[in-house]
Parts: structure tokens; C-alpha cells; sequence
């Protein structure tokens, strides 16, 4: 009794940073926001957002562009998510890192890619004038089919990754079972696979809806006045400085409106995965049914019915091609506004074309040679790695502090999770709001704390996950063998969570450097982040200055996500390298 | 310090309850110095759960454990001096087989110059001072077990605690490891607790078994009278095969009488009693052959007959409608005329029947 008491304390101490982290850091500023929007003439302001045709629009528009993003993600996401959930060896490397490296790379860099390939003067119009099929440009900019579509591409890889988690658990013996049961691949596979996968299909839809409910840089980049989004009001209004209050009554209203429709898509989801929460089963009187039934109906078989277009060529060819044409179309769906970018940021011009006229690193030169550029690219590395310390010492304790068996994990995950799950500028405004009251606002230290809480659960995820990989009784084990809880941590746990905390560290820096929302609201003139200047850089004028530094961005994404692999590959091979070796000699 | 003849491990009156599960209610053992000692019993039955308690990974809800005389509730897992095999080895992936099993010494501050002296010793116990260098995902499985082992033995631990140490492995390196085991056992001299399910591998090794079922002791007896005379039906069914027959006492005890017939008993029992026999006590011979001069025999109608190599099993109804095991060797007159359907007569030895108490009257 005594000393499970004691461990209860170890746990508080332990979880102590992570939830003063989420009281000060998250929950106040979240809660910060209410009181700026029901200040004053509250009545007045929220009569001005409901009754107003504008604002009715843009929330219609907010809403009708999310649903319209989050439903062709899920479409184009869901076969990838399952190709990659049946891949091994070099095919699952190649299509994870199709979702990684995007994932990793900043919104701002891919949404501001769109603009060299859907351009005037852009990839798109330049190949089909070339190619003769139109006379002159189409008006592909500044629409909204060109905000879905950046949405889209940058929201498959946090789909993917919500179905790949699910999918990866289903047994794949259950499709064959389907076919030897007369379903063809196309019916077991919606009638079987889409099911199953619903958990993830839920949380995936609504990772989406929030990350697009949220999104102001591709509205602001690519559509037009007509078709604002709730966000983009939300930033305007912060960034102009006019009117906090108002601000934070559309971070309200955007809330509540984002909170409705998850509520409404979860009870959606609800009823189609009733089956993995059924209630009581409802008694039937088996006896008297099995006295009924006639068995002789047995002895007889059933037939397929006869398919009505049944040509075989057909098929043979559909599954041979099927999917190496899907994952062709969705790769260079992906990768092009990467790949883009290169060509844009090496051009010779002083606007945005393609192809570029010709060639020359002139912008590169610019770039390094002015020390804005510079200080910024500075500025971000600086919060990075303080972000990127601040979340692996609180993952670590959260992870300790949950330990193994924790009566209240659930819950307390859900805690820690939270900042998952409220869309970024919500958060941003709040902290924008409340950090002005303290000083932090276009500091460094503001900006390090806004990273840690919105980046501290995707760090926590991969520490916990490598955590529970970890066979728990090492530790009894250690233990038993004589070592007190912190040599325990310092020669067991440590060691074996070290892959975790490496893949966390480098995750954390990535996202830090790219991350977009938070940086552009609290960083003004005395701090600027490098999104934060490129997001001027481009707001003001769309040169190639700005491909070239989105092209850095993304080449420092691409190198890490190089480092992060060769060194996990090489582990690996030492590890299949001294397994071949005859056993050594002693040191 | 420590006095020889107090037992090196006691159970006084430990319960340990999970809410309202009791997984070990009222368990009272005393495991002796030198012993190897099998706590055998099927999953869910308390065996782990008192090893847990033993090792310090919980703590009783009700009673004490004792080592050699001294309560340890207060002695955290890293102090107890136990060494631990788990059932899963539970070797560090991220060290060598060496480093494995130089972790507890180091974690007792040991020189560099014993360590590495008793590394040696404790790999060559376990004959895998070639494989030091390796990590544990290159081992096979009987090697790791081997390693889990000498680690927890390289300290001179005053117990081994042994959790389903074989049950991954597979039967002939299983006996192979019995062997290994009882061996290290008998050069060092250590107290074992043996926790597994396997009851051959218990017979085999164990000088004392303790069954244990529903999270209580059954019964605490060294394996001839574990098998010979189990104490009620659970032990009787757990260990070996065998029939459970009714019978009617008769004489106050001192006999009985089973579809007919009548047996007396080497020692008179309360009543009221079953018996139990085990099959390869059982002889069976044709009806037609059986000499009706009033010697004890049942007569049975042979209802199944299985061949298991070295003999058959065979399955008998009695004439009041109890079934009774047989094992009849190759070589015996009635084995070639066996088939469902044969009128026999069964017989057994008085002395080769145990008697249990009629469950529900304990």
C-alpha cells in the first residue's frame, strides 16, 4: 500500500511539465480568446457576422471548401494508404517516403508551388499552349478548384498516415477469404476493407476538416476575394492589427462552426462502425429455430450468378494496370509541386515562368548575400532546436509518467493529444491574444513555447509508440538484477528508446523550421521566422527569390529525411553484419 | 548471518487480490534451503502472481513473504538477491550475451577483473562462452534461455526463480535444457523455484511440487506421492491420466465394492471415498477367459481403443455405466483381440488405487 502510494507521486512529479506545459501554454490562451469575444459589444459584433451576407458567405464557403477537400483527400488518399499498408522491402520505403517528404516540407512551400504550375504563365498553360491545345492561357489561378486542389495535396499525407495506422491491422487472409466466398476484388474490397478501415477513415476525415477549416495561406495565395475563408478574416485581422475582438469572434465562430460539423461527421461514423461497439446481443431462442429450419435446403448448391459483361481480357488488364497507373497519376500529383520548384528557382527571369527563359543562380546569390534572409533562416534553426529540446524532455517524462498501467491513460492521452485536435490558427489567435498580455508576442521565447504545444503530440506519439515496443518485463528483469528505477532508465529504457527519441528530435525540428500558422501570428518585425518572411516574401511579390528559398527549404528537408534513413538503414546493416560475423575475440 | 535451517523462502497465509479477484488467496509454503521446488498449475491459476510477490514486483494484499526468517515487504525488487529467469527470457536486445550478464555485477559495482572472472564461469556453466559477443537477436532461442541463465546466476543469488523457462522451446531441446538445468542445480547448490505448466518437466526436475489452482496450494508433496496419492480430483486429473471411479464403502471404510465387486483397502479411509486408478494399473483379460473364483474383477465392455506405439489405450464402460482408462503394453495375451464391442473383465491391485474424498464433501 505504502509504496504504490509512492509510485503515484513519481507519476505526478513526472507528468507535472507536460500539463503545466498544456495549462499555461494551451488551455489558457485557448480560453483567452473567450473573454476578447464577448467584450464589449458582443451582441453587436456576432449580430455583424450572422446577419451580414459577407460573413454568411465566407462561413458557407469555409465549410463547403473543407467538406470538399476532405472528401477528394480521403478518394485519392485511401488507395495509397492501402497500397503502402501491404508494402514491404523497398516498395513500403519508396511510397512512405512519396508521403514523408511532403509531410515534412512547409505548407507555404507547397501551396506557393501551385502558383508556378497553375500560373498565367505557368507549368499547366505552358504545356497545353505548347502543345496546341489551347489559344491562350486559361484563368486556372485564383479560383476556388485551385484552393481544393492545394488543400488536397497537402492534406494526403496526414490521411494517409490515419489509414495506413488502421489498415495496417487488418489480417490480409480476410480478403481471401472474401474472394472464396464469391466476391469479386472490387466488391470485397468495398464491402470488406472500407469497413474495417472506418476507425481510421474517421479520424483522418477529421484531422482533415480541421487542418482546411484552418487554412488561410492557400485561400490567401490562390483564391480570390470572392471566396474567402474564416481563417484568412482571422489573420487579416491580426496582421492588420485593427480589431482583436473581432478576431476572436471569428476564432469563435469558427470553433463552433468546426465543432458542429466533426460532431455531425463522428455521428456519421458512429452509425457506420456500429458493429465494433454492439451492445447487449439480442437473445433469440436458438432451439426452436434450429427445429425450423429445413436442412435439406443444404444439399443444394448456389451458383455465382452469371456475370452480365464478363470479359476476361478486360480484367487481366485492369489488374495488371490498375494500380501501376493509379500510383503514377497520385506520385505525380505529389511530388510535381516539389519537383517544380527547382526549375522556377534557377530561372533567369524576374517573375514567375515556366519554363524558365533561362537559367542562372542569381536568386541564390541574393538570398545568401542578404543577411534578412540569413537572420531568418537563423532565427528559425535557433527556435527549432529549442522546440525540439523542450518537446523530447516533456515527451520523455509524459511516457515515463503514463508507464505501463495507468488507470487514467486513456484520458490523459486525450489531454495530451488535444492540441491535435484544435485547428492551428484557433490556437495561434488565442496565443497571439494572451502572449500579448505577457510580452511574448514577436519574441522568441512566444514562439518556441506556441511550437512546443503544437508539435509536443507528434513527438510524444513516436516516443510512446517506441515506449510500448519495449518488452516491459526488461525492466522486472533489470530490476530483479539489481538496478534501482534510475539505472533502470539510465541502462534499459534510455538506450532502447533512443531510436524513438532520435526519429522525435529530428521530426520536431523539421516541423519547427516549416511550421507556418503559429510563426506568421507571433513573429512581426523585431523576430522573423524564415515562414514568416518567405510568407511576405510571396504575399508582396511572387518572384523566383521565393522559389529558391522554398526550393532550400525543401532541399534541407529532403536532406534530413536522408540523414534520418541512412542512419536508421545502417543500424540495420551493422546489425545483419556482426549476425553474419563469426563471433569476435574478447576486448 | 543467515541460519541455515530456517527455510530460505516462506508464504505465510499470502493473499493478493486485484480489486475483487483474488489471484492468491490464503497460500502458506515453506521452500527449503537446496530445494528445487515446481509450483505447477495451468494459466490463471496463481503461479506467476507468486512469483510476482516473491520477486517483489507486487506486494501481498494479506500475509508475508519470508526469506530465510526476515519479512522482505519492505525490500524493493533490486535488493531481494533473487535471480530471475522470465518466461520470455527478457534479455536487453541493446546488449551482447556478455554484457547481458555482466549487467548485474555492474550494477553491484563489481571490479572489472571478477566481472569479467565470473562472466566466464557463468557462460562456460551454460556452455556458450563462444557466443559473448553476440546480441540476443542472434542467438536461437535455447541460447538465449541459456544466456537468461547465466545472468541470473553470475551473482550467487540465494534463489533462482524460474517462470515457464522452457515453454518456448521446442521438446528435444526442452529435455536437453532439463538436463542443463538440473545439473547447474546440483554444482551450485541454489534454491529453485521452478513456476510452469508442464508437469513432466516438473516430475523430471522438482524434489517437491506444489499445484496450485483457482490461487490456492493444493498440494505440497514430492513427485511419487504427487502421482501415487494425489489428495483430491483437481491433482488427480492435473497430473497424468487416470479414472475417477464412485464406489460404495463398505467394512467402515476399509474396503469397497464398485459394480459388484469387491475390494479392501491397504488402509482404512473416512468416507465417503472415490477412488482413483491410474490406466497402466489396470490389467484386462477376455470375459470368456476369466476365471470366476471370486478374485476382485469387474466385468466392462471395451468401448474405444487407441494406438499409441508402444501399446494401446483402452477405453472401458463398466456395467453400472462408469468409464475406466486402461494402457495395455505390446506383448500382453489380450492385445491382439482388442476392438469396441469385447466383453472383458478389468482388474488392479489393491495397493494401486488412491483414495480421494467424494468432491463437495471435502
Amino acid at each position: 500500500m505504502r509504496r504504490n502510494r509512492l509510485i503515484e507521486w513519481q507519476r505526478l512529479l513526472l507528468l507535472a511539465p507536460v500539463f503545466l506545459l498544456l495549462l499555461f501554454a494551451f488551455a489558457l490562451p485557448l480560453f483567452a480568446i473567450v473573454p476578447e469575444a464577448f467584450g464589449g459589444d458582443a451582441v453587436g459584433r456576432f449580430l455583424l457576422i450572422f446577419q451580414s451576407v459577407v460573413y454568411r458567405t465566407v462561413i458557407w464557403t469555409t465549410v463547403r471548401i473543407s467538406l470538399e477537400a476532405t472528401a477528394l483527400t480521403l478518394i485519392v488518399s485511401f488507395p495509397l494508404a492501402w497500397l503502402l499498408s501491404r508494402a514491404t522491402g523497398a516498395k513500403a520505403l519508396l511510397l512512405g517516403l512519396l508521403v514523408l517528404v511532403p509531410f515534412l516540407t512547409s505548407v507555404l512551400v507547397r501551396t506557393f508551388a501551385w502558383l508556378a504550375i497553375l500560373g498565367q504563365r505557368g507549368l499547366v498553360n505552358a504545356t497545353l499552349l505548347t502543345l496546341g491545345l489551347i489559344s491562350e492561357p486559361l484563368p486556372l489561378l485564383f479560383s476556388e478548384p485551385a484552393v481544393v486542389l492545394a488543400l488536397v495535396h497537402a492534406s494526403i499525407p496526414m490521411m494517409v498516415f490515419a489509414l495506413v495506422t488502421v489498415l495496417r491491422r487488418i489480417d490480409g487472409r480476410i480478403l481471401l477469404a472474401a474472394h472464396t466466398l464469391g466476391a469479386k476484388p472490387v466488391r470485397a474490397w468495398f464491402g470488406i476493407v472500407v469497413p474495417l478501415a472506418i476507425r481510421g477513415i474517421q479520424s483522418g476525415v477529421i484531422i482533415i476538416f480541421l487542418f482546411t477549416m484552418a487554412s488561410f495561406i492557400a485561400p490567401a495565395f490562390l483564391g480570390n476575394q470572392r471566396q474567402q475563408m474564416l481563417a484568412q478574416m482571422i489573420q487579416a485581422q491580426i496582421e492588420t492589427g485593427a480589431d482583436w475582438r473581432f478576431a476572436a469572434a471569428l476564432g469563435v465562430t469558427l470553433s463552433v462552426t468546426a465543432t458542429i460539423v466533426v460532431l455531425a461527421l463522428s455521428s456519421v461514423a458512429r452509425y457506420f462502425s456500429r458493429w465494433q461497439n454492439p451492445g447487449l446481443s439480442p437473445t433469440t431462442a436458438p432451439q426452436q429455430l434450429v427445429q425450423q429450419a429445413d436442412r435439406e435446403i443444404l444439399r443444394t448448391s448456389v451458383a455465382l450468378p452469371r456475370s452480365h459483361f464478363h470479359l476476361p481480357a478486360l480484367r487481366r488488364l485492369s489488374a495488371r494496370w490498375v494500380e501501376p497507373a493509379y500510383l503514377a497519376v497520385i506520385s505525380i500529383f505529389i511530388l510535381l509541386p516539389l519537383i517544380v520548384l527547382f526549375p522556377v528557382s534557377f530561372s533567369s527571369a524576374d517573375v514567375l515562368i515556366f519554363p524558365p527563359p533561362g537559367y542562372s543562380v542569381r536568386w541564390f546569390e541574393k538570398i545568401l548575400g542578404s543577411p534578412e534572409w540569413v537572420s531568418a533562416a537563423l532565427t528559425s534553426l535557433r527556435i527549432g532546436a529549442a522546440a525540439c529540446v523542450l518537446c523530447l524532455a516533456t515527451a520523455i517524462l509524459t511516457v515515463l509518467g503514463f508507464g505501463r498501467h495507468f488507470r487514467f491513460q486513456g484520458a490523459a492521452e486525450a489531454i495530451v493529444l488535444a492540441p491535435l485536435s484544435v485547428p492551428a490558427v484557433v490556437f495561434a489567435l488565442g496565443a497571439y491574444l494572451a502572449f500579448a498580455r505577457v510580452g511574448l508576442v514577436d519574441t522568441e521565447t512566444g514562439i518556441v513555447v506556441a511550437h512546443t504545444v503544437l508539435i509536443f503530440p507528434v513527438v510524444y506519439l513516436v516516443v510512446s509508440a517506441t515506449y510500448s515496443s519495449i518488452d516491459p518485463w526488461l525492466s522486472l528483469a533489470s530490476a530483479s538484477l539489481g538496478a534501482n528505477p534510475w539505472r533502470i532508465f539510465r541502462t534499459v529504457t534510455f538506450p532502447l528508446l533512443l531510436p524513438g527519441l532520435a526519429v522525435g528530435a529530428l521530426l520536431a525540428m523539421l516541423l519547427s523550421f516549416d511550421e507556418s500558422v503559429a510563426s506568421i501570428f507571433l513573429s512581426d518585425l523585431s523576430v522573423k521566422t524564415l515562414p514568416r518572411k518567405l510568407w511576405e516574401g510571396i504575399r508582396f511579390n511572387t518572384s523566383p527569390e521565393s522559389a529558391a528559398v522554398s526550393a532550400m527549404l525543401l532541399g534541407v528537408t529532403c536532406l534530413v529525411v536522408i540523414v534520418g534513413m541512412v542512419v536508421v538503414l545502417g543500424r540495420r546493416k551493422n546489425a545483419l553484419l556482426t549476425l553474419q560475423s563469426a563471433p569476435e575475440a574478447l576486448p | 548471518m543467515r541460519d541455515k535451517s530456517l527455510p530460505a523462502v516462506s508464504f505465510q497465509d499470502v493473499t493478493k487480490r486485484y480489486g475483487l479477484v483474488a489471484a492468491v488467496s490464503g497460500v502458506n509454503l515453506d521452500i527449503s534451503r537446496g530445494e528445487f521446488f515446481a509450483l505447477l498449475g495451468s494459466s490463471g491459476s496463481g503461479k506467476t502472481t507468486l512469483l510476482m510477490l516473491l520477486a517483489g514486483f507486487d506486494s501481498p494484499t494479506e500475509g508475508r513473504v519470508l526469506m530465510s526468517g526476515t519479512s522482505v515487504s519492505d525490500v524493493p525488487p533490486h535488493r531481494r538477491q533473487i535471480g530471475v529467469v522470465f518466461q520470455n527470457y527478457a534479455l536487453f536486445p541493446h546488449l551482447t550475451a556478455a554484457d547481458n550478464v555482466a549487467y548485474p555485477l555492474k550494477m553491484r559495482g563489481v571490479g572489472r577483473s571478477e566481472r569479467e572472472a565470473r562472466v566466464n564461469a557463468a557462460l562456460g556453466l551454460v556452455n556458450l562462452s563462444d557466443r559473448r559477443s553476440s546480441y540476443p537477436s542472434q542467438l536461437s532461442g535455447g541460447q538465449q534461455q541459456r544466456v537468461a541463465l547465466a545472468r541470473a546466476l553470475v551473482f550467487g543469488p540465494d534463489i533462482l526463480l524460474m517462470d515457464e523457462p522452457l515453454g518456448a522451446l521446442d521438446r528435444r531441446l526442452r529435455d536437453q535444457m532439463q538436463l542443463v538445468l538440473k545439473r547447474i542445480q546440483g554444482e551450485l547448490g541454489i534454491t529453485v523455484i521452478y513456476v510452469t505448466h508442464d508437469q513432466s518437466g516438473a516430475m523430471a526436475m522438482a524434489n517437491r511440487i506444489g499445484i496450485m489452482a483457482g490461487g490456492r496450494l493444493l498440494q505440497v508433496a514430492d513427485p511419487e506421492t504427487i502421482y501415487a496419492a494425489p489428495s483430491n480430483h483437481f491433482v488427480a486429473r492435473f497430473i497424468g491420466e487416470c479414472s475417477i471411479l464412485r464406489v460404495a464403502a463398505t467394512n467402515g471404510g476399509k474396503g469397497y465394492e464398485i459394480a459388484g465387486a469387491r475390494q479392501s483397502l491397504p488402509s482404512p479411509a473416512a468416507e465417503p471415498f472415490d477412488i482413483v486408478v491410474r490406466p497402466e494399473n489396470v490389467s484386462i483379460c477376455a470375459a470368456v477367459e476369466a476365471a470366476s473364483d471370486g478374485a476382485f474383477g469387474l466385468a466392462a465392455t471395451v468401448r474405444d481403443v487407441t494406438y499409441l506405439g508402444a501399446g494401446w489405450r483402452v477405453a472401458l464402460e463398466l456395467s453400472d455405466g462408469q468409464s475406466l482408462l486402461a494402457s495395455i503394453m505390446r506383448g500382453e495375451d489380450v492385445a491382439g483381440r482388442l476392438a469396441p464391442g469385447l466383453p472383458v473383465v478389468a482388474r488392479w491391485a489393491p495397493a494401486s488405487v488412491a483414495v480421494l474424498p467424494t468432491e463437495g464433501s471435502s
